[in-house]
């Protein structure tokens, strides 16, 4: 033991040597350092969990707004027909009542203008019957030679065109 | 071509080959003692340069380790950054090899690893071996006043007082483990197997399965395995320590007669090679730690767990024969 160097006390200083580097290493080496592995593995995958569902709640809001989207486009479509279609009935129906209308204002444009026009005749043939009648009673009233008669006659005449 | 500097370096190579057959400087062949050398001595327990070395591989592991963990950040940076690879890797080997007990027994193994490469591969730094103080040593001889030239430091593991120590510890702690993971008596049944017996005089009270007399031979057998086992921690011990001191003493000699032979240059391969053997010495130190750690955590656990759950309907001689081995 001597000559290969073999101490008992060294043999005993070596082992808690060891013991102590043990120790020490442990609580400012493993402890810590095994630690913060777990931990930043724990983060890893924990932020991988949450990129997965984040992916997938993307994927779902973006078919979400596709599907709106769809929805939205078909409604615009509907609506714009049917405005589309209300308007052409509507055009259909001003046009009838305007022919209408029109037909109606013509129609009574008509007779107005047949009922005055028998108006006139009445009343001109009226005045005729007057005229006539006091011209024959000047005629008949005075002696009447044909010079006198043609005068009468141009008075009349005259006269009518003055009235008239 | 006198620009480049690869050229330069060639030349200067060449200069220091030659020089190594003429130059002007005193290199002695290294002093070789097995024992390592008294330094100083205080209050009476002497202090040799191996244990100074030890504590100076001591410093520096837990500087280094405490520097490199004072403020971790989630994103490591630097030295950090390395002790954390170092740390992991050790750990991700250990578990491939120890399985479920890693985080218990990782403590062991690391310390031992990395005392032991750091302590082979700083005793190849200069300084070590190099600087040498004076020493009153006390020659029985020609009285008190005998000065020795002593190194300062001389690495760690080539001091078979550093190896045993180690090599104890290893299975010291290898046994420690056994009992925390199998429990108290059961582990030792490993070295005094009287299990076969238990169960033949069970048998024989009524209080168990009969086994057959041939399990009193096989008990026997099993004894003598036992003490094969207990023999066998010894055994360990002596080739963990020898194993690592024969390789880190003897590459320290291989250098130790390479300088003196071709001082420049012409040893660096050889330094180069021992920088490989303490790495592997470290590294069989460890590996044989851990299977040795696992063997006691593992194997006899299983079994004693078998014996215990199962209360064997069938003839036990045939089912364990082989088991303890």
């Amino acid at each position: 033991m001597e000559k290969l160097g073999i101490i008992p006390g060294h043999l005993v200083a070596q082992l808690i040597n060891f013991f102590l580097l043990m120790g020490v290493l442990t609580l400012v080496l493993y402890k810590p350092v095994l630690r913060m592995l777990r931990e930043r593995s724990e983060r890893i995958a924990k932020g991988l969990a949450f990129a997965d569902e984040a992916e997938k709640r993307v994927a779902q809001a973006e078919a979400e707004y596709q599907r709106r989207l769809e929805e939205a486009r078909r409604e615009a479509q509907a609506i714009i027909a049917q405005a589309r279609e209300a308007a052409e009935k509507e055009r259909q129906a001003i046009l009838a009542r305007a022919q209408a209308e029109a037909d109606a204002e013509r129609a009574r444009v008509a007779e107005e203008l047949e009922r005055e026009r028998q108006a006139a005749l009445v009343a001109l043939r009226g005045q005729v019957a007057d005229l006539a009648i006091e011209a024959a009673g000047r005629v008949l009233r005075r002696a009447v030679d044909e010079p006198t008669h043609r005068q009468l006659v141009r008075e009349f005449l005259s006269q009518l065109e003055q009235a008239s | 071509m006198f620009r480049k500097p690869r050229f330069w370096l060639l030349v200067f190579t060449l200069a220091a080959l030659v020089f190594n057959f003429c130059h002007p400087f005193d290199i002695q062949l290294p002093h070789i003692s097995l024992a390592a050398e008294k330094v100083t001595a205080i209050g009476g327990f002497p202090i040799t340069n191996t244990l100074i070395a030890s504590w100076v591989t001591m410093a520096v592991l837990i500087v280094v380790s405490a520097l490199a963990t004072r403020n971790m950040r989630e994103v490591p940076r630097g030295l950090q950054n390395v002790v954390e690879l170092i740390v992991e890797k050790l750990y991700g080997f250990v578990e491939s090899i120890a399985g479920p007990h890693t985080a218990l027994i990782f403590p062991t193994i690391a310390t031992l690893f990395l005392f032991i490469i750091v302590s082979n591969w700083m005793g190849l730094l200069p300084g070590y071996l190099s600087i040498v103080v004076e020493h009153a040593a006390p020659s029985a001889h020609e009285g008190a006043h005998a000065v020795e030239k002593v190194p300062l430091l001389r690495s760690a593991a080539t001091d078979l007082n550093t190896t045993l120590a180690l090599a104890i510890a290893s299975v010291l702690m290898s046994q420690v483990y056994g009992v925390i993971v199998v429990g108290f008596p059961q582990y030792f049944l490993r070295f005094v197997s009287i299990r076969r017996y238990i169960a033949f005089f069970r048998g024989l009270r009524g209080r168990g399965p009969r086994t057959g007399a041939g399990s009193l031979l096989f008990g026997f057998i099993d004894l003598f395995i036992g003490v094969l086992e207990l023999f066998d921690e010894f055994t360990k011990i002596l080739s963990f320590s020898f194993r690592l001191f024969g390789n880190i003493f003897a590459g320290e000699v291989l250098l130790g007669v390479m300088v003196f032979l071709f001082p420049f240059v012409a040893s660096l391969p050889f330094l180069g090679l021992e920088i490989f053997v303490g790495a592997v010495q470290a590294f069989v130190f460890a590996v044989l730690s851990t299977a040795f750690i696992a063997q006691a955590t593992a194997h006899h656990g299983a079994e004693a767990e078998v014996h215990e759950e199962q209360p064997a309907p069938q003839p036990h001689v045939v089912s364990t024969v082989g088991q303890g081995t």
